[in-house]
């Protein structure tokens, strides 16, 4: 007989998934295909079919799923199983202490460690029950190993009941054949920047660095890939016009515009203060490409030697690692090792940590 | 902390939000002209000269909590020169540690309500968090009870100079009116005479954190009373240096006027003979010739260390009020004793019991 589990899929019910509804969607997709487990889903403890989980998957959004739950589940609720072990995707807000066997995932602390970065409704969503959540936790899943040292650092005592929970990458199989067969894109340079954009991005480091002489003299463009996020009125305010010529903003995109756009840049540039985990280096590289990155939080632990590193606080250590990375034989050298790299991370690897505890 | 000969010393990273630093590890030159709080100015300058007293000078982390392991970690570990222990410079709204080293917390910034209010948010939020420091400089926190709090380390300060002199207004009270009674006070703008005397001065360094504690309010409140009623009498109360985001002298009268009017204290719609507000710190030199017995008051927010044992020297007595919440008042009296060199009273606050009174070790 399979180990039951409920997967909380709560952050499904976001509109655009990125971060942690992709994380989400990944850790279900994982599941499904280990096929180790009796799974059922839940949102809130309130039991979703898992037809319609499986639609959203196809989807690939949550306007479907949040509209169903919102106007036929909550009708009539179905409250879980409290003797199946209940994994949380992301915080259990409320809910601790509900189910005999609890698991949280924790993505990162920044809203501990970096409270600068976040509004106050965001900090104490993440942190006002941070305490009763580790407490009714028998697992604690980390994303990261820098995660788990961040969550160390502010919780020692939860130490021994964390789990690793690395992500994959899963492009389906149909973009690439349908990326091959559409016009080229421009024929500049350039190298793409995924991810909200907000003050942990620091994407400040990438613009102030075009003013940089090393950088200025380069003809490489950068496209940000990425919603307009909290706390950057200011910053996007004062962009330098100097700079239009160098930068494009390209919002949300879906997945696919994402791997196409991907698959023509020069390499990712990661210049995030912080990362839970960093997919978006994990993406670029799936598709041979490297990655200038922040010597920073998980992104070391990520690239591996599929990158260039630099200090994301030092216009001159960017300006240095960027003329390397932009020199064509670094990136020739760098591609095979970033396949590699991104291959080491799998469904497998994602579920195994998942089934091993559901099993208890 | 100071006697390795290196220091890993970190500062809020909203301080340095302005400052173009070089990258994520720093030196003090980098910093030194650097647009701060002078909150954590007064702080840095007090760090940095132990360390160079102490024959080093320290190394500067910006952002530590992003190296928090492995390659990062590694990389970062080895630009501290040989550092075994990082000192955060917090003003409470987070507390970042650098894994490996031994870490301490100086929270400097105590004086500003909204500062003191995130502590006490990061209190509950991360209780944990504080088990991890070994030390704490220039307090004597108990951070969470049935935890051991770290040890507290004291530090004296050094004089640093007033830029402007120091105001006076005669406290003129509206019981009914903060606004009138913040207009009145600010007509009634004073110059000390020369003769004046009075018996007895309660001079009272009020901070923006102690005008949001009723309690030292109501306290306040009776001092007031005594002094609008008896001419030997004075009551000098130093408002604090801001007042939210503002150092405006208006704003950071009507603030404390504002405690005041909360408290309801029983006087006159009349300026007080001996009941002034000063905008900027006085010494007890500078009092003498006002009487012959002044005493220095302090809410427990009061940032002792930014005056040095010989400013202190002049009082006759040396009292704060406390509400021995979240501090051990035995171990607050010692080392706000270590920091002025005087013993202090401490008046205000139930006794605390807690068991695990941090030891107090004098570094000047």
């Amino acid at each position: 007989m399979k180990p039951p589990l409920t997967l909380d899929i709560g952050p499904l019910l976001e509109a655009q998934w990125t971060g942690i509804p992709v994380f989400t969607r990944r850790l279900a997709q994982a599941l499904i295909a280990s096929d180790e487990l009796d799974l059922a889903f839940a949102c809130n403890l309130i039991r979703v079919p898992e037809s319609l989980v499986h639609e959203a998957l196809r989807i690939g959004g949550g306007d479907y799923l949040r509209t169903e739950i919102e106007t036929n589940i909550l009708r009539d609720p179905e409250i879980v199983d409290p003797d199946r072990p209940v994994l949380y995707a992301s915080n259990k807000g409320r809910c601790s202490g509900l189910i005999a066997r609890e698991a949280s995932t924790v993505h990162d602390m920044t809203t501990l460690f970096m409270p600068d970065t976040h509004d106050e409704a965001n900090i104490a969503h993440h942190l006002d029950h941070l305490e009763a959540e580790l407490m009714t936790d028998e697992a604690i899943f980390c994303i990261s190993e820098s995660t788990r040292a961040s969550l160390i650092s502010a919780a020692p005592s939860v130490a021994r009941r964390i789990r690793l929970l690395p992500q994959y990458v899963d492009w389906p199989d149909t973009f690439e054949t349908v990326e091959r067969n559409l016009p080229k894109l421009s024929p500049r340079p350039y190298a793409l920047v995924i991810g909200t954009i907000e003050p942990r991005k620091n994407l400040s480091l990438l613009i102030d660095a075009l003013a940089d002489p090393t950088v200025a003299k380069t003809d490489i463009a950068f496209v940000v890939l990425g919603k307009k996020g909290w706390m950057v009125d200011d910053f996007l305010a004062r962009l330098p016009p100097t700079t239009q010529n160098r930068i494009a903003f390209t919002g949300f995109v879906s997945e696919f515009v994402k791997y196409r756009l991907l698959k023509n840049a020069q390499f990712l540039v990661y210049p995030s203060l912080c990362e839970g985990f960093g997919i978006p280096a994990l993406e670029a590289m799936s598709l041979g490409k490297p990655v200038l990155a922040a010597r920073a939080s998980s992104l070391p632990e990520v690239v591996g030697d599929a990158g260039v590193y630099f200090d994301p606080l030092s216009i001159s250590e960017f300006a240095a690692a960027l003329a390397e990375i932009a020199d064509p034989r670094k990136l020739r050298d760098l591609a095979p090792a970033a396949r590699r790299r991104s291959g080491e991370f799998n469904w497998r690897r994602m579920a195994d940590p998942v089934v091993a505890w559901a099993k208890g | 902390m100071f006697d390795d000969g290196a220091l890993a010393l970190s500062l809020p990273a909203l301080e340095l939000e302005r400052v173009r630093l070089p990258g994520s590890v720093f030196s003090a030159a980098d910093i030194a002209t650097a647009e701060v709080s002078p909150q954590l100015r007064l702080a840095l300058d007090l760090i940095v000269g132990v360390c160079r007293e102490s024959g080093f000078e320290p190394t500067f982390v910006a952002r530590p909590e992003i190296f928090s392991s492995g390659e990062s970690l590694a990389w970062l570990t080895k630009r501290l020169n040989g550092a075994k222990d990082h000192l955060a410079l917090s003003d409470g709204t987070a507390i970042r540690l650098i894994p490996g080293l031994r870490n301490h917390v100086f929270l400097f910034g105590l004086d500003r309500a909204a500062d003191a209010a995130a502590l006490q948010k990061l209190e509950r939020r991360a209780p944990e968090l504080f088990g991890a420091l070994q030390t704490q400089v220039n307090t004597a926190r108990r951070f969470a009870s049935g935890r051991e709090s770290p040890a507290s380390v004291a530090i004296s300060g050094v004089d640093a100079l007033e830029r402007e002199a120091p105001q006076f207004y005669r406290i003129a009270l509206n019981a009914e009116s903060v606004e009138d009674s913040v207009a009145r006070t600010l007509r009634s703008r004073l110059a000390l005479r020369p003769g004046q005397r009075f018996d007895e001065i309660d001079y009272v360094a009020l901070t923006e954190s102690s005008l949001a504690d009723e309690r030292f309010g109501e306290w306040l409140a009776e001092k007031l009373n005594l002094v609008y009623f008896d001419p030997r009498r004075a009551l000098i109360l130093r408002i604090p240096a801001n007042a939210g985001a503002s150092r405006d002298v208006e704003a950071r009268v009507r603030a404390t006027l504002a405690a005041l009017v909360a408290a309801s204290p029983r006087v006159p719609l009349a300026a007080a003979v001996g009941a002034w507000l000063t905008t900027g710190d006085l010494t007890a030199d500078r009092l003498s010739g006002l009487t012959e017995a002044c005493d220095f008051l302090a809410p427990e927010s009061f940032d002792f260390w930014r005056h040095s044992p010989r400013s202190y020297a002049g009082y006759r007595r040396l009292r704060v009020h406390t509400r021995a919440r979240r501090l051990n008042a035995a171990a607050f009296a010692e080392i706000v004793a270590s920091m002025t060199g005087r013993p202090i009273e401490v008046v205000g606050g139930g006794d605390d019991e807690d068991s695990q009174a941090p030891r107090a070790e004098q570094r000047r």
